[in-house]
């Protein structure tokens, strides 16, 4: 199990590694940032593995399993009542969630 | 400098159905906050979609009624993005392999020449919930999840309209057509219809797009005109002193009837649109397809055509009698077996839209059904009652539900049409105004009316009018 | 012998006689509980043993359901339980309550199984080496220096150290079979879509699976009967009917074919390790199995396409916890962006936000062809592979893990050298196969090591009678 340790990479930059932290709404410490960068640049390296393979004419998966068409009857079905919903939620007013303006 | 606006149109359209596209709860509008949601719909961890069989169907109907090709095969996305009122933080959608597409609506264009708007695709997703805000301006805002998960169909135009009438006139199809084949009632007012355009400008003649603008937050078809006229004025102004335009979403002011810019920090989103591994795709089978299209009802377009040729109607006429399928529903069932459908058509278009608007109600529920509106006709035909009566009756029967039968009965309006009754009325007028007479049979021809009033009197304006005159001519001619 | 001590096989039929009472058994785990929170190095399995919560239970159960008759069942805290919490181990569901079952416990009920317990876990399923927790690290019962596995630590954990009479786990890329396998117990994932995942709080929706952690191959047969079947609720659940999988164990394995992958046995594998599958290769050989040479040419592929497509799609599923409609709220703020990252930001550890980042960039604009697409194309040739091998044999045995328990914090500054570890489970799942690990002897130190059995779709009776020969013979 033993595995070439590369230096820093420049597969994932910092300005990369900001950018999908905001897109996930993640909000990393320089330190963080800094493991990250380390981290996930020998994982992607990793990945590249899979460029020794010929995918071309290779259909992605979709669902192990081959099903098709599972849907469901127009029918109502339970809800939750309001309480449960209140209960749940960490600020409840009115009836309602309530979160930070929206602009 | 002559400038062409191309516009391109995204309509969102709710689907009536009964529960949510991919849970159990109810679609009923206006329902206490919060009350119709469970795991799924709310997002809670480990809840799992399962489509709704009516959503598809309903989506597959609107797709053949705007004339696009239905997919065999089509799939279901997950379109990533957080915001407060889209609690998985992903919204069912679909992306590659949508359900419908490559359909059009014809409109007539403002030089009344037909036009195919193209449609690139109409697509299922699932509705998110709704925010409001504290009255407050720095207050919270307020999430209720109960429209959460309703099934909407998303329409996307070519960017084929040219004007803001066009998009006015297209939009107004398109409802026509939802409202007609029963998918949506299309009632902006409730959110059952909801719409953003794309518009750019480009010199005449030149094939390039230039810098789209996306409005939103027009809340009425007219509104959406008006937008687009004020777009056009200020794009031009800018392109023609020489000015550039920058990509950005526009937000359209009701009250001001300008757009103006968003001002949040508008990042450029990244969906990650991937297939949605919960559900599995679905397979349309053209048998299914054909079944549908089997079962969908007229469209507005034949519907029209049809009562020309087949109730020699004019254009004019059939288009406000097939403005709503309720509408021409209700003169068919008048018209079945009745041999005057023309003038059936002219009483709905005069008389009976009065009362609607009158009273501010919907035709179906206009207590004067098309069966009671055929005995008032009948009445009128047999001479039983004066036109002008029969207006009378009309109205009462809008105001209480009476048939006209009743009514007629009631106030003893039956006009008299008994021959040997009128004969000596009429008699008796001949002997009562001889100076009247004379006059008549002298030339003066005026006299008549006085002679056939004279009569109505005596009958306290009950007496067929027709049969009067027919009777006094034949009595002053024989004497 | 304390009840805690028992099978579920033999507590069933107690309780079935009315010899003993679920109460009898849950005090008995109790006291097993408390003496192991007074131990120096607490094993640390369970998040939640509450009293008045499995009070509750025992006494809506109506007693006379066949076939568990009242035994009580540890359930890993990724799994909706009503009126517990279910935290997924995270500090963003610390105080999320369950407001409905899970499918899988909606059943479990009906064939007379109680939830007990919530169990401890690696955060949201991501880990194998339960060091990812927010309630604590788990420890091995054979050596508590050691981990016990992951993610399903605390279920392994539990069974193993007597803690649990048995416990339902879940399994995505491993976290069943790899932690029964250091902890010495059975555990099996079924055939994706056997088991309902409506419930079952999601990390890669195209792997997940809930399954049984047990003492033995036949009560893993019993709950994994009690468990299966179609839901309605699932629209990935399979409509396959459920056998009675107790009747496979230990059935005779003459002439069934046994597949041995060479890619499974390469330079990686610790010697010491390869010598107990190799016991279990010879055994069933010597029960009239055919052992045959097979080949799985696209295995050095897996990891990378595991965790291209697990992370993207967990990036999507975890993206829903946001401390705004359920959970903890860690900040109250003015600012809508600030509160999403600030939330998720307190309440992920670690390893989760490297998979959500990781995921998320996968599944990115310019990105997703070279990550997310090639993926799950190599996802196709590798299930090809195993359709392939199928034809050829019933059965296919590999190791579970290259190595045996690893010591505490050994490998916590390497996480690629953990996801390298999975190299064995993680086919597996992409293919959407059914596989069990059972015991099959220990090494230096005690530390025990499984065997993996693995089976074409919907094939688990060839995994319980396989699984019980070598049960029955590597005693």
């Amino acid at each position: 199990m033993h595995r070439e340790t590369g230096g820093g990479n420049m597969r994932i930059d910092r300005e990369t590694i900001r950018w999908v932290a905001r897109l996930a709404r993640l909000r990393l410490s320089p330190e963080e940032e800094r493991s990250m960068e380390s981290h996930l640049g020998s994982i992607l390296e990793y990945m590249d593995i899979l460029g020794e393979l010929d995918l071309e004419r290779v259909e992605p998966t979709a669902h192990t399993l081959g099903y098709t068409n599972r849907t469901r009857k127009d029918e109502l079905g339970q809800s939750f009542r309001t309480e449960t919903v209140a209960l749940l939620a960490p600020r409840w007013a009115r009836d309602h969630v309530v979160v930070p303006r929206v602009v | 400098m002559n400038y062409e606006a191309v516009i391109g149109l995204e309509i969102h359209v709710q689907l009536n159905t009964r529960t949510k596209c991919f849970c159990g709860c109810s679609t009923e509008y206006g329902a206490v906050p919060n009350s119709h949601t469970c795991p799924v719909c709310l997002g809670l961890p480990g809840a799992l979609p399962v489509l709704n069989e009516e959503a598809l169907r309903k989506g597959v109907i609107a797709g053949l009624s705007l004339n696009c090709e239905i997919s065999n095969f089509t799939v279901f996305a997950r379109k990533n993005y957080f915001y407060p009122d889209l609690p998985k933080a992903y919204q069912i959608s679909q992306y590659a392999l949508p359900i419908n597409r490559k359909g059009f609506v014809a409109i007539l264009d403002e030089q009344n020449e037909e036009r195919k708007v193209g449609i690139t695709r109409a697509h299922l997703e699932e509705d998110a919930g709704k925010l409001i805000h504290d009255e407050n301006p720095r207050g919270p805002s307020y999430i209720d999840f109960n429209r959460c998960g309703v099934p909407l169909l998303e329409i996307v135009t070519e960017p084929d309209i040219r004007t803001p009438e066009e998009s006015y006139r297209f939009l107004t199809a398109v409802k026509e057509i939802l409202q007609y084949t029963g998918v949506s009632e299309c009632n902006m007012e409730k959110g059952e219809l909801r719409v953003d355009v794309n518009i750019s400008l480009r010199n005449r003649g030149e094939e390039k797009f230039g810098v789209k603008q996306e409005i939103k937050n027009m809340n009425s078809f007219a509104n959406v005109k008006k937008a687009l006229e004020y777009e056009i004025k200020r794009q031009s102004r800018i392109l023609k002193t020489g000015g550039s335009l920058r990509q950005e979403t526009r937000l359209f002011d009701q009250m001001k009837n300008v757009t103006v810019a968003m001002r949040s920090k508008e990042e450029a989103h990244d969906y990650r649109y991937f297939p949605d591994p919960d559900l599995i795709p679905l397979v349309i089978t053209n048998e299914f397809i054909e079944g549908v299209r089997a079962v969908l009802p007229e469209l507005p377009e034949k519907k029209r055509e049809r009562f020309i040729s087949q109730y020699g109607l004019t254009r004019y006429d059939a288009e406000i009698l097939c403005l709503s399928n309720k509408t021409a529903r209700y003169f068919e069932e008048a018209s079945g077996g009745y041999k005057n459908p023309k003038k059936m058509a002219n009483w709905i278009l005069s008389e009976l839209l009065k009362e609607l608007n009158q009273a501010k109600i919907e035709i179906d529920q206009f207590p004067v059904t098309p069966l009671m509106l055929k005995e008032l006709f009948e009445l009128m035909d047999s001479g039983e009652i004066s036109g002008k009566i029969a207006k009378e009756v009309f109205s009462l029967m809008a105001s209480s539900g009476k048939t006209a039968g009743e009514i007629v009965d009631e106030k003893g309006l039956r006009q008299l049409t008994d021959e040997s009754h009128l004969l000596s009325l009429v008699e008796e007028v001949v002997e009562e105004n001889h100076q009247a007479v004379s006059e008549y049979r002298e030339g003066k021809l005026s006299v008549f009316g006085f002679l056939v009033g004279q009569v109505m009197k005596k009958t306290k304006g009950k007496a067929n009018p027709h049969l009067v005159n027919e009777l006094l001519k034949k009595k002053i001619e024989a004497c | 012998m304390g009840l805690n001590e028992l099978s579920v096989e033999r507590l069933s039929i107690l309780l079935k006689k009315g010899e003993i009472t679920p109460w009898d058994v849950v005090q008995d785990l109790k006291d097993a509980v408390e003496r192991d929170r007074q131990s120096e190095l607490p094993l640390n399995a369970y998040i939640d043993f509450q009293e008045e919560v499995i009070s509750r239970e025992i006494q809506q159960y109506e007693g006379g359901a066949n076939s568990l008759y009242g035994t009580p069942i540890a359930i890993k805290d990724v799994i909706n339980v009503i009126g517990t919490r279910t935290t997924c181990a995270s500090r963003i569901l610390s105080e999320y309550r369950s407001p409905y079952d899970a499918t899988a416990i909606t059943y479990l009920r009906t064939k007379g199984g109680i939830p007990a317990g919530k169990l401890n876990m690696d955060e949201f399923a991501m880990g194998s080496s339960n060091e990812n927790s927010a309630f604590g690290v788990v420890r091995n019962p054979h050596d508590r220096r050691r981990i016990p596995g992951g993610s399903s630590g605390g279920a392994a954990s539990a069974v193993a150290g007597d803690l649990a009479v048995a416990a339902l786990g879940s399994d995505t890329g491993g976290s069943i079979r790899q932690p029964a396998s250091m902890c010495g117990v059975f555990g099996i994932k079924p055939t994706y879509g056997r088991v309902s995942r409506c419930g079952l709080v999601a990390y890669a929706s195209s792997f997940d699976q809930i399954g049984p952690v047990t003492k033995t191959v036949m009560d893993g047969a019993l709950l994994l009967e009690a468990i299966s079947g179609y839901d309605s609720k699932d629209s990935t659940s399979a409509q396959e009917p459920v056998p009675l999988y107790r009747l496979a164990v230990g059935r005779s394995v003459k002439n069934m074919k046994v597949g041995i992958p060479e890619e499974y046995f390469g330079e990686g594998l610790d010697e010491a390790v390869r010598g107990k599958v190799e016991r279990g290769i010879n055994i069933l050989k010597e029960a009239g199995a055919q052992i045959k040479q097979i080949h799985l040419s696209y295995t050095k592929y897996a990891i990378a396409t595991y965790y291209i497509i697990a992370t993207a799609e967990a990036s999507s599923n975890l993206a829903r916890f946001d401390g705004i409609r359920y959970g903890t709220r860690f900040l109250e703020t003015e600012d809508l962006i600030e509160l999403y990252e600030e939330n998720r930001s307190m309440g992920f550890g670690a390893e989760v936000k490297r998979r959500i980042l990781l995921g998320t960039f996968a599944l990115s604009s310019g990105y997703y062809d070279a990550y997310y697409l090639k993926a799950q194309k190599a996802r196709t040739l590798i299930s090809e592979d195993f359709k392939l091998a199928f034809r050829e044999v019933d059965v296919i045995l590999t190791p579970v893990s290259p190595v045996p328990a690893w010591t505490i914090g050994e490998m916590m500054d390497d996480p690629l050298q953990m996801y390298l570890a999975d190299i064995y489970t993680v086919p597996v799942n992409l293919a959407g196969l059914p596989a069990a690990s059972v015991p099959c002897g220990t090494v230096a130190g005690g530390l025990p090591v499984g065997v993996q059995l693995i089976a074409g779709q919907f094939r688990e009776e060839d995994i319980f009678s396989t699984a019980g020969i070598i049960e029955r013979e590597a005693q």
